[in-house]
C-alpha cells in the first residue's frame, strides 16, 4: 500500500505475532470444519409405525404412534397418526435434542407396553386421562408424559396441515388490528417464535 | 448493491475508516458519505445483501428441516452461547456469531453471555427494534447518586440528534408527553389491545406515578417519502423481522443506512476484514489506519485514513483498543486513564410477573404485532428510588391470547382436546422487567495473556456480574409486577426472578455499554462528550462503549444519536482545521 506509514519493524513484529498462529495449523484446516454432518431434514413418512426409528425401537414406535393417535385422533380432520407425528417426534428427538434431553420422552413411551396399541380407542383415551390425573402414576411420570404430549402437539400444529388448515395461516397480514372473535373461529397458525 | 462498492486490497487513503457495519457503523457511514467524505466501512464478517441473503424469510415452519428448531449438534458445537438468546432459531441462526470460532473466557465465579452478529449489518438485522430516548434524569443519575462519573453531556445535547435519526429510521409510537420518557418523532403507533387498555387504566389509577404506553419501535407503520426513496415500505405485521425483511419495514443497516450511504457513491466496503488493531503514530499522536486479517484466508492487509470511527459494538471496539498497544499506550490505545474495559454494564432482564385475565372472549386480533407495550422507569431520580437499592427499571408488557403452544401442556386427551387446540384460549398478561445496572470499576473485560482466537487476536476475559443492587431491584420488580397485575384484576398471578441462572448472566440482555466511558476528565474517562478519545483527537468511539451509565431504555437509538452528533462534530472541527 502506498500510504503505508508504519515502519517495517512494526510490520514485521505484527506479522511475526500472526505467524505464531499460522504456524500452528494450515490456513485450510483453520477455516475448514464449518461443515457438519447435519442430519437430514424431516419429511412426513407413511410407514413410521412399522419400522424402528432413530431413537425408538419398532415396538416403541408402534406405542408412540398409538399414543399420538389417542391424544389427537382422526375426526373430520386428520389425526396425529395421519400426519406422522410419531415419525416427527422420533426425528426431532434425534436431531434437536441432546441424549440427556430425550430421556423424559423415552420414559414416557416406556410407560406403556405393546398391549396399549391393541386397546379400543375409548380404553386408550381413558388410560391416558388416568395418567394425566395421576391415577396409578407418580408426578415424574406425569411430567414425562406431558413433555411427550407437547411435542406431539407441536408436531401436529407445525405440519403443513396443522399450521395452514387446522389453523388459519396468515403469511403476510398487511397490518395489525384487533378484530371481534366469534365462537368457532380458528386461531392463527403462524408465529414469530415457537 | 453495485458490486464495485466491495473492495479488498486498496492503495488509496480514505477520508474515514469506520470499523463495523451494525447500527452505529451504518449510521456513521451514511452521515460521512452524505457529507462528501470518501468512506471505507470495514466489517469482519461476510456480506449480507438486502433481500438476497435472508434464507429464513417467509419460509413456512413446516419447510424448515426441524420446524425452526436448530440441529442440536450444530447448536452445541458452534452456537453454545448464542443458543441462549431468545431470537436464536433455524430462521436466524446464520446471523448469530459462531462460538467455536470466537471463543472467550470468563473469570472464575462469573459468567457472561456475549451475543454477537458478525456480518454486514451486525446486530441491526437481529435487534428487536425497541426505540426509546433516554430521559433528562438518565444523564444526571451518576452525578446525583454518586455511582460512576458524571455524563459530560445532558439530554438537551442530544434532542436535535434524536429527532434527526428518528425521522430517518422511522419510529412508530404514541406521543405520551411523559417527563421520564421524552417523545420521539413518531409514525403512527401500533394498536393497544382492549385488555391492555383496561390494564393501563387500572394500573395508572392504582399507581399514579406509573404509565403504561404502546411500545415504540423502529417500524414503518406509515413510510414517508424519505423512507420510500430508499426502497422501504410499510410494515406488514409478520413479526418475522429477525429473519430479515425484504419490505425494509424495520430499520437495519441493510434496509436504511447502507442504501443511503451507497447512493452517494462515496462508500466502499471491506467485508471479511477482521480489524486486529489500530495503527498509531506516536510522533503525530494520530491513528493512521487499521491492521486487518482476512476473515477467510487469514492474510493481512492495512487501510488508512484521516480519522477512525470505531463502531464494532461495545465489546468489539474495546477489544480492538485493548489490542492496540504502543510505547505510549502499553495498556491499550487511548487508555491513559486506565478505565478502558472497565465499567462494563448490561441491562438486567431477570424479573417477570404474569397472570390470567378473565373475559374478553369476543376480543381477537389479526396480524402479528412486532412490539408490546412499555412502562418507563418510574424511579429515575433519587427521591423516587425504592427502598433497598438504587436506580430503577422499565417493563415490557403485553396481553396475549393463549394458543396451542400453551394449551398443549394442559390436561386433555382426544377429540375435544384436539378441537380446543385449534381455537384461541384464555387471555393472559405479563410484565417483564428491564433493569439498570450500576457502573462498577470491577465489572470489566480484559485480554487474555496467552489465549488467542484463530485470527491471532487475544481472547476477551469477561469479569462481570450482577451485584446486590441489581438483584434487589429484580426482586422488587417481580413483586411490583404482581401487584400491578392484581390491581388490574388478573388471577393466578405469579412473579419470579431469574438472575440466579447462569444463562441469564450479564450479556444476555444484549445491551452492553460503558467500557470506554465518556467524561469531562481525561484522567477518569476515555472519551469526551463527542465520543472522541481524550488522548487521540482523530479517534472516535460512538458505540455503546461511550456510555457513562446504562439507563433503563434500550440503548440503540441513543447510539445512533451519539454517532450522528460525533460525525457532525468531526466534520466541523476538520473544516475549521482543528483536527
Ligand atoms: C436479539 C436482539 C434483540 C435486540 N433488541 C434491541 C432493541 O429492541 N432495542 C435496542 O435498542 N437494542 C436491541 N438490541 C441491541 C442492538 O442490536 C445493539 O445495541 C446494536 O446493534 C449495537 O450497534 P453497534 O453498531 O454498536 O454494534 P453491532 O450492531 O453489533 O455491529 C458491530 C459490527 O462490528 C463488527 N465487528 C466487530 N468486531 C470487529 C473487528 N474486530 N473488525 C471488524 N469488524 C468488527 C461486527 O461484525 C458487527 O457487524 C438487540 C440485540 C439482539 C441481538
Amino acid at each position: 500500500m502506498t500510504q503505508n506509514t508504519i515502519s517495517n519493524d512494526n510490520r514485521r513484529a505484527f506479522l511475526q505475532r500472526l505467524g505464531g498462529v499460522l504456524g500452528a495449523a494450515t490456513v485450510a484446516s483453520l477455516t475448514a470444519g464449518t461443515h457438519l454432518n447435519v442430519a437430514f431434514a424431516y419429511s412426513p413418512q407413511t410407514d413410521s409405525a412399522s419400522k424402528a426409528g432413530k431413537v425408538f425401537s419398532l415396538t416403541q414406535m408402534k406405542i408412540l404412534a398409538s399414543v399420538a393417535d389417542t391424544i389427537l385422533p382422526r375426526t373430520n380432520t386428520p389425526g396425529a397418526f395421519d400426519l406422522d407425528c410419531h415419525g416427527f417426534v422420533d426425528h426431532q428427538l434425534a436431531t434437536c435434542f441432546s441424549k440427556e434431553a430425550t430421556k423424559p420422552y423415552l420414559s414416557a413411551v416406556n410407560l406403556f407396553d405393546e398391549s396399549f396399541t391393541t386397546l379400543a380407542p375409548d380404553a386408550r383415551q381413558k388410560a391416558l386421562m388416568d395418567l394425566e390425573a395421576g391415577k396409578g402414576f407418580d408426578e415424574n411420570q406425569q411430567n414425562d408424559f406431558r413433555a411427550l404430549k407437547s411435542l406431539i402437539v407441536f408436531g401436529y400444529f407445525t405440519s403443513e396441515y396443522g399450521a395452514s388448515k387446522a389453523l388459519r395461516y396468515d403469511a403476510v397480514p398487511g397490518g395489525f388490528k384487533s378484530i371481534p372473535y366469534k365462537p368457532g373461529d380458528k386461531g392463527w397458525g403462524n408465529f414469530a417464535y415457537y | 448493491m453495485n458490486k464495485d462498492i466491495y473492495i479488498k486490497e486498496d492503495n488509496n487513503k480514505f477520508d474515514v475508516l469506520i470499523v463495523g457495519s451494525g447500527i452505529t457503523g451504518g449510521f456513521a457511514a451514511k452521515e460521512f458519505c452524505e457529507r462528501g467524505f470518501n468512506t471505507l466501512m470495514i466489517e469482519r464478517g461476510r456480506v449480507v445483501e438486502h433481500r438476497v441473503d435472508y434464507p429464513g424469510e417467509g419460509k413456512p415452519v413446516w419447510d424448515y428441516d426441524n420446524r425452526m428448531k436448530v440441529d442440536n449438534l450444530l447448536a452445541e458445537q458452534q452456537h453454545k452461547i448464542q443458543k441462549d438468546c431468545y431470537a436464536f432459531h433455524d430462521g436466524t441462526k446464520h446471523f448469530f456469531g459462531n462460538d467455536r470460532d470466537l471463543p472467550y473466557q470468563t473469570a472464575e465465579g462469573t459468567d457472561f453471555r456475549w451475543i454477537r452478529a458478525n456480518q454486514l449489518g451486525g446486530k441491526s438485522l437481529l435487534w428487536h427494534r425497541q426505540s426509546y430516548r433516554m430521559c433528562p434524569d438518565d444523564f444526571l443519575a451518576n452525578k446525583r447518586d454518586g455511582h460512576g462519573n458524571d455524563w459530560p453531556i445532558r439530554y438537551n445535547d442530544l434532542t436535535k440528534w434524536y429527532s434527526y435519526v428518528e425521522k430517518f429510521v422511522g419510529i412508530s409510537g404514541n406521543a405520551d408527553g411523559l417527563a421520564n420518557l421524552p417523545d420521539s418523532e413518531f409514525l403512527p403507533p401500533f394498536e393497544m389491545l382492549k385488555p391492555e387498555q383496561d390494564i393501563k387504566a387500572a394500573v395508572e389509577k392504582a399507581f399514579p406515578d406509573r404509565h403504561l404506553i404502546m411500545g415504540r419501535t423502529a417500524h414503518l407503520t406509515k413510510p414517508t417519502t424519505l423512507h420510500m426513496q430508499l426502497g422501504r415500505v410499510q410494515c406488514q405485521a409478520r413479526n418475522e423481522c429477525q429473519k430479515g425483511c425484504s419490505f425494509g419495514a424495520y430499520f437495519s443497516t441493510q434496509s436504511a443506512t447502507l442504501p443511503a450511504a451507497a447512493r452517494t457513491n462515496n462508500l466502499s466496503i471491506a467485508a471479511n476484514s477482521v480489524v486486529h488493531s489500530l495503527i498509531y503514530d506516536e510522533k503525530t499522536n494520530r491513528v493512521k489506519g487499521v491492521r486487518v486479517i482476512d476473515n477467510e484466508d487469514l492474510s493481512t492487509r492495512e487501510y488508512f485514513a484521516d480519522v477512525v470511527f470505531l463502531c464494532a459494538s461495545t465489546v468489539g471496539s474495546t477489544q480492538i483498543l485493548l489490542n492496540s498497544k504502543s510505547k505510549k499506550f502499553p495498556n491499550g490505545l487511548a487508555n491513559s486513564s486506565g478505565v478502558l474495559g472497565h465499567y462494563l454494564m448490561d441491562h438486567n432482564y431477570n424479573a417477570r410477573a404474569s397472570g390470567d385475565l378473565e373475559g374478553y372472549e369476543d376480543e381477537f386480533f389479526k396480524g402479528r404485532r412486532p412490539t408490546g407495550c412499555y412502562m418507563p422507569n418510574f424511579q429515575s431520580r433519587p427521591e423516587t428510588y425504592a427502598k433497598g437499592y438504587k436506580r430503577g427499571y422499565a417493563y415490557g408488557m403485553s396481553a396475549y391470547r393463549s394458543d396451542w403452544r400453551g394449551m398443549a401442556g394442559q390436561d386433555g386427551i382426544g377429540a375435544d382436546f384436539k378441537d380446543k387446540l385449534t381455537k384461541p384460549g384464555k387471555w393472559g398478561a405479563g410484565f417483564y422487567a428491564q433493569g439498570e445496572m450500576l457502573p462498577e470499576f470491577d465489572n470489566h473485560m480484559s485480554l487474555h495473556p496467552t489465549k488467542k482466537d484463530k485470527w491471532g487476536i487475544p481472547q476477551i476475559v469477561f469479569n462481570a456480574k450482577y451485584g446486590a443492587n441489581e438483584n434487589a431491584m429484580m426482586d422488587d420488580a417481580a413483586e411490583q409486577g404482581v401487584k400491578m397485575l392484581e390491581a388490574a384484576g388478573c388471577t393466578n398471578v405469579q412473579g419470579s426472578t431469574s438472575y440466579q441462572y447462569p444463562n441469564r448472566a450479564p450479556g444476555i440482555a444484549i445491551h452492553e455499554v460503558g467500557t470506554a466511558r465518556m467524561g469531562r476528565d481525561a484522567k477518569t474517562s476515555v472519551l469526551n462528550g463527542y465520543c472522541q478519545a481524550h488522548d487521540i483527537p482523530n479517534l472516535f468511539v460512538p458505540d455503546g462503549s461511550s456510555f457513562s451509565s446504562s439507563g433503563t431504555v434500550n440503548p440503540s437509538l441513543t447510539f445512533m444519536a451519539l454517532t450522528v452528533r460525533a460525525v457532525d462534530y468531526y466534520a466541523k472541527e476538520r473544516k475549521a482545521g482543528r483536527i
